[in-house]
């Protein structure tokens, strides 16, 4: 099966994988509250062969409100894509959220991408996020 | 890689100046965490003077300011912790080393930390 690493090599599918940065330091910004920036398919993860995740956000700057959901679907068409995780920025701070294949809502499926939403203003976030994929299956 | 052992740190002594001092274990003794998700580690403090404490951190990348305590202690003895990625607040991520905080005063600590990384 073929690997789909994403521009940061994340993760090594085939060999050991190794945790890290789903997205390097980036800032972005959205003119309205109407604005959803969605990571490139070229930065989706393959997470195949993973069950469970610990997911790192960092902030730098973000506007009060702000939302960095990550996605997951099992084939990488849009429309597949469902919540993961939802963090609200909060803090300067390392906040980790972990994913469990027993008790997780939604489970970690194949892909995992990342988007960034503000229900309300216009937003600024400079950030990066993290990424542990555990347990092979 | 289901199970592997480590020794973060075999015998050492750490010593220090004031309570702004701390130590942080030098980069080549960092250990890179693979996909285990859990992990069981014991502290042993032999000696110390004054009150140091002996932490042991994890962080996603190999990046000084991103690690995170996940166990500390702070007396003469031997103790077990257990971190499984279904509870804990932080994992174990990418990466272990240790960090020494200091105390007031001249202090110093002697100390090892062993351990192991599972899956379930």
């Amino acid at each position: 099966m073929a690997c789909r690493c994403n521009a940061n090599g994340l993760p090594h599918i085939g060999g050991q994988a190794r945790p890290g940065e789903l997205l390097p330091w980036t800032t972005l910004r959205g003119a309205s509250s109407s604005v959803t920036i969605v990571a490139p398919a070229a930065l989706w993860v393959d997470a195949i062969g993973y069950r469970e995740a610990v997911f790192g956000f960092e902030f730098r700057e973000y506007t009060s409100g702000l939302q960095v959901v990550l996605q997951t679907a099992p084939v990488d068409e849009e429309d597949a894509f469902v919540d993961l995780v939802t963090h609200s920025a909060s803090s300067t701070s390392v906040i980790n959220h972990v994913v469990v294949a027993e008790s997780a809502t939604v489970p970690l499926m194949r892909y995992v991408r990342w988007k960034i939403t503000h229900g309300s203003t216009a937003w600024a976030t400079t950030l990066r996020l993290f990424a542990a994929f555990k347990r092979t299956r | 890689m289901a199970q592997s052992s480590f020794v973060l740190t075999d015998w050492t002594t750490v010593a220090g100046q004031g309570s702004s001092t701390q130590v942080v274990q030098a980069r080549p003794g960092w250990i890179q965490v693979g996909t285990q998700s859990d992990a069981v580690w014991v502290v042993e403090i032999k000696q110390r003077v004054s009150s140091p404490s002996v932490y042991v951190q994890t962080a996603y990348i190999d990046e000084d300011s991103v690690f995170q305590d996940i166990s500390r202690l702070a007396t003469i003895s031997s103790h077990l912790y257990i971190s499984r990625l279904a509870t804990a607040t932080t994992p174990v991520l990418g990466w272990l080393r240790w960090r020494v905080g200091g105390s007031t005063g001249s202090w110093s600590t002697t100390f090892r930390i062993t351990g192991v990384l599972k899956n379930p």
